[in-house]
């Protein structure tokens, strides 16, 4: 069989000089500067390393794509970690699917180095976070392992500070309910 | 509660550290620059090949705005991570996890089940990591030549291993044409293009659409029975995940099975079915001829086309094109291949089998093929990838 290939009208050159540019290399040094902590949100919701690497890869190039219209480019941060928390609510969505099917449908074995995440990762207090409610659990993780404010996590979140404080809250008590009791004082 | 404080602190803090930099992979910079095209709709594979003689043709939506298509949220422009085949081997029907940018294999899984040779059909959740496969099933237990058409879920880890494919609750299209399917952004349901026959064969067959709800299996349709010679093409899902845009076919012959395409509908599926008429239609002027398979894409404003044809000498042309998804007018060529066969059979087979768009990304811009060879167009540049068996041997499916 012999073939000839012949491109008649190939798409617009992808190197053609962008008016993004330099946009473009603002966010890449915001996720090269923030890729960490982004990836480690994301274990905290997802529960493993390549997922979360995903999600948090979408956000990159969401982000990429929105600067502009960002009306403060000062919030891209926030708006990272915001993309970061909707595309773990999607992972998890579409777990909670597969779940379903999971008589039949046993998931793909862990990647050697998720294996070694997760497993690093149980304890009781961890397993406790991980089935507290979705928003719960995005509260708490901003506000104890970002350690960010209350108004900060309510501007991430775009719920209100009072919000955020019921919702920690409760998630706290929630853990507290998995905790052993605190050791009573010695008598003197 | 202090002492639950500092202890989710810490805890979450080991964790969160047991992810050193050394272990990530780098970020990829994404292909287009902001102020790029925006990101769309997921797209389908491309049309079920239990006919042989097709003709398709092609068609779009039109813009968002003009239609009210739900405008896409922006996302990744890069090309999908992985691709998925699905083709018959010597132990059944295998599906088999490719990296997309050298073909490379990931992974393969064998469906359980003795299928027929053609039939099936691929297609992806936005974000590549979840497959639905149809293939067309041989029944050993009844009549010999049963068919019925056996749907799976298929997950893919995020290094491309596949899991083990589930049957899906999907009860419908059996022995009919697949026309295509999509599963909706979320991975909850699973939307079919069908071709019905009437009871007497010799009457012009009809298109349906159904929604599937995958966690209970609950189906709602949506019937074209009363326009006899009209049938739905390969749908996509709006990214609010109620909207299915797929484009309307009329068949021009029934005894090869040629159709053209006349427009594109636009589906509400927010309502538990009825009458597939009442979608909103946008008709073309003039109907897209000589098209072989279509897949709209970039959220319903692109189309993204195959044809092929037998030439002078033994050879053979397919191309694949772009159209407009408002009036169905050409845009591009995104490519022309010309193709010597040895003999007739072959080219005969090539070109009833062999030439279709498969999948596309949510962008448009990454579109699987299979014209005459399989492979990716970026941007209108081809490059060949493994996974499809040689022209003359039956069509195979592929999605990402």
């Amino acid at each position: 069989m012999e073939t000839e290939d012949v491109i008649r009208s190939p798409g617009t050159p992808p190197d053609r000089a962008s008016p993004g540019a330099e946009p473009a290399r603002s966010v890449t040094e915001l996720f090269r500067d923030h890729h960490l902590e982004l990836v480690r949100l994301a274990l905290l919701m997802v529960s493993d390393l390549a997922t979360a690497e995903d999600v948090v890869q979408d956000a990159f190039e969401q982000l990429h794509r929105r600067w502009r219209g960002l009306r403060q480019q000062s919030s891209a941060l926030d708006y990272a970690r915001s993309a970061v928390l909707n595309g773990c609510r999607s992972v998890l969505r579409r777990r909670l699917v597969a779940r379903r099917h999971e008589a039949r449908a046993a998931g793909p074995a862990p990647h050697e180095a998720d294996a070694a995440v997760a497993l690093e990762q149980r304890t009781e207090l961890i397993n406790a976070f991980r089935s507290l409610p979705r928003r719960q659990r995005e509260v708490l993780a901003l506000r104890y392992y970002l350690d960010m404010s209350v108004a900060d996590v309510a501007a991430t979140l775009r719920i209100s500070e009072g919000a955020v404080r019921s919702t920690a809250s409760r998630g706290l008590a929630a853990l507290a309910r998995v905790l052993p009791p605190p050791a009573s004082p010695k008598e003197p | 509660m202090p002492a639950v404080e500092d202890q989710l602190r810490a805890e979450l803090t080991r964790v969160a550290e047991t992810v050193q930099p050394g272990q990530l992979r780098p970020l990829r910079e994404p292909t287009r620059g902001p102020g790029g095209r925006r990101r769309l709709l997921p797209v389908v594979a491309a049309a079920a090949a239990t006919v042989v003689t097709i003709v398709a043709a092609v068609l779009a939506s039109a813009p968002s705005g003009q239609r009210g298509f739900a405008v896409p949220r922006p996302g990744p422009a890069a090309m999908p991570r992985y691709y998925v085949t699905v083709a018959r081997t010597s132990a059944g029907l295998e599906a088999v996890v490719r990296d997309s940018a050298h073909g490379a294999v990931t992974g393969s899984v064998r469906l359980p089940g003795t299928f027929a040779a053609a039939g099936q059909s691929v297609t992806a959740t936005q974000d590549g990591r979840t497959f639905a496969i149809a293939a067309n099933l041989i029944d050993a237990s009844t009549l010999p030549g049963t068919v019925a058409m056996l749907y799976f879920w298929l997950p893919v880890s995020a290094d491309g291993h596949p899991g083990t494919p589930a049957e899906l609750p999907v009860g419908t299209g059996n022995g009919e044409p697949l026309r295509g399917m999509a599963l909706s952004p979320d991975g909850t349901m699973l939307a079919l293009s069908l071709e019905r026959f009437g009871l007497i064969t010799s009457t012009a067959p009809y298109g349906d659409v159904e929604v599937i709800d995958l966690a209970t299996g609950k189906t709602r349709a949506w019937t074209g029975h009363s326009a006899p010679g009209y049938f739905p093409g390969a749908p996509i899902w709006g990214n609010d995940g109620r909207t299915l845009t797929f484009t309307w076919w009329r068949v021009t012959s029934q005894t090869t099975g040629a159709a053209v395409i006349t427009g594109v509908r636009e589906l509400d599926t927010a309502a538990p079915g009825g009458n597939l008429l009442a979608s909103r239609l946008t008709g073309f002027r003039t109907a897209t001829e000589d098209l072989q398979s279509a897949v709209i894409t970039s959220g319903g404003r692109d189309i993204v086309a195959s044809s092929c044809r037998g030439g002078d000498h033994g050879t053979a042309v397919a191309e694949v094109v772009e159209l407009s998804a408002a009036d169905g007018q050409l845009v591009r060529v995104l490519r022309t291949q010309t193709t010597r066969f040895p003999n007739a059979t072959d080219e005969q087979n090539a070109l009833d089998e062999s030439c279709a768009v498969l999948s596309a990304a949510a962008s448009g811009q990454h579109v699987l093929v299979q014209a005459f060879s399989f492979g990716r167009i970026d941007n209108g540049v081809f490059t060949a990838l493994p996974g499809a068996p040689p022209s003359s041997v039956p069509f195979a499916a592929a999605a990402w």
